[in-house]
């Protein structure tokens, strides 16, 4: 399935979203695996590690469930105020 | 409503302490606290001329909603808060986040002022790339958020 991921800070060089191939039934862990080829393609792995993903309304655990379609969100350690 | 969060593109509305201070005015308060953060131009050795931020818009407002909840669990129901972070490129002197805090006694208006931000600056989806004198730019190393792992 395809879940599309919205880049924030960093991540931003990869585009504003991107769309990443996940087995059916993945969960957010799935998902991280799956965009480490990305992330090593622009010098991000390490970041990849330290961030988290977010629907539009929560900060996700690793073991929440992706669905094909779904709009999910990277976020990187932040640094506001 | 007591509380007023906001996210809000620079470029088109720069944020506005007075309407912050003005927002948490009330009848039985004697006190308001302000904090304004301002983009400076250093940081660690390097001179700084502008600044650009991203945001999450609908998780931080969601944010700054429960961190104002949570402050007026701690220092009272009647607090009146604002809370404004900018999104975008900002200059150096530029206005980055206003937040106010009113209650009817100092103590709890500085405590919450003190708090919101704290709490902003770890929790709120917000990056800060700087953008240096010298052409170069950067991303700010942040805080890692927490999961519900």
């Amino acid at each position: 399935m395809i879940v599309k991921v919205q880049m924030f800070g960093a991540f931003r060089v990869l585009g504003d979203q991107i769309e990443v191939k996940v087995r059916e039934g993945g969960s957010v862990s799935d998902l991280r695996d799956s965009m480490l080829q990305y992330a090593q393609n622009a010098d991000l792995s390490d970041l990849l590690a330290v961030s988290k993903f977010a629907s539009q309304s929560s900060v996700l655990g690793e073991d929440a469930i992706c669905s094909s379609g779904e709009v999910l969100a990277i976020l990187p350690p932040v640094s506001g105020g | 409503m007591n509380t007023h969060v906001e996210v809000r593109e620079f470029d088109s509305n720069p944020l506005d302490a007075a309407e912050a201070l003005s927002f948490v005015d009330a009848a039985g308060n004697g006190a308001g606290s302000l904090f304004v953060g301002v983009v400076r131009n250093l940081n660690q050795g390097r001179k700084v001329r502008a600044v650009s931020y991203d945001v999450f818009a609908p998780l931080a407002e969601q944010g700054f909603a429960e961190i104002c909840s949570e402050a007026q669990q701690k220092w009272g129901d009647d607090l009146r808060l604002y809370v404004a972070h900018a999104k975008g490129r900002l200059q150096v002197g530029d206005i980055s986040i206003v937040l106010a805090a009113g209650s009817p006694h100092r103590a709890e208006a500085f405590a919450a002022c003190r708090y919101l931000i704290e709490e902003i600056k770890t929790r709120s989806p917000i990056w800060k790339q700087e953008h240096y004198m010298d052409g170069d730019s950067d991303w700010v190393k942040g805080h890692a958020l927490c999961g519900h792992d």
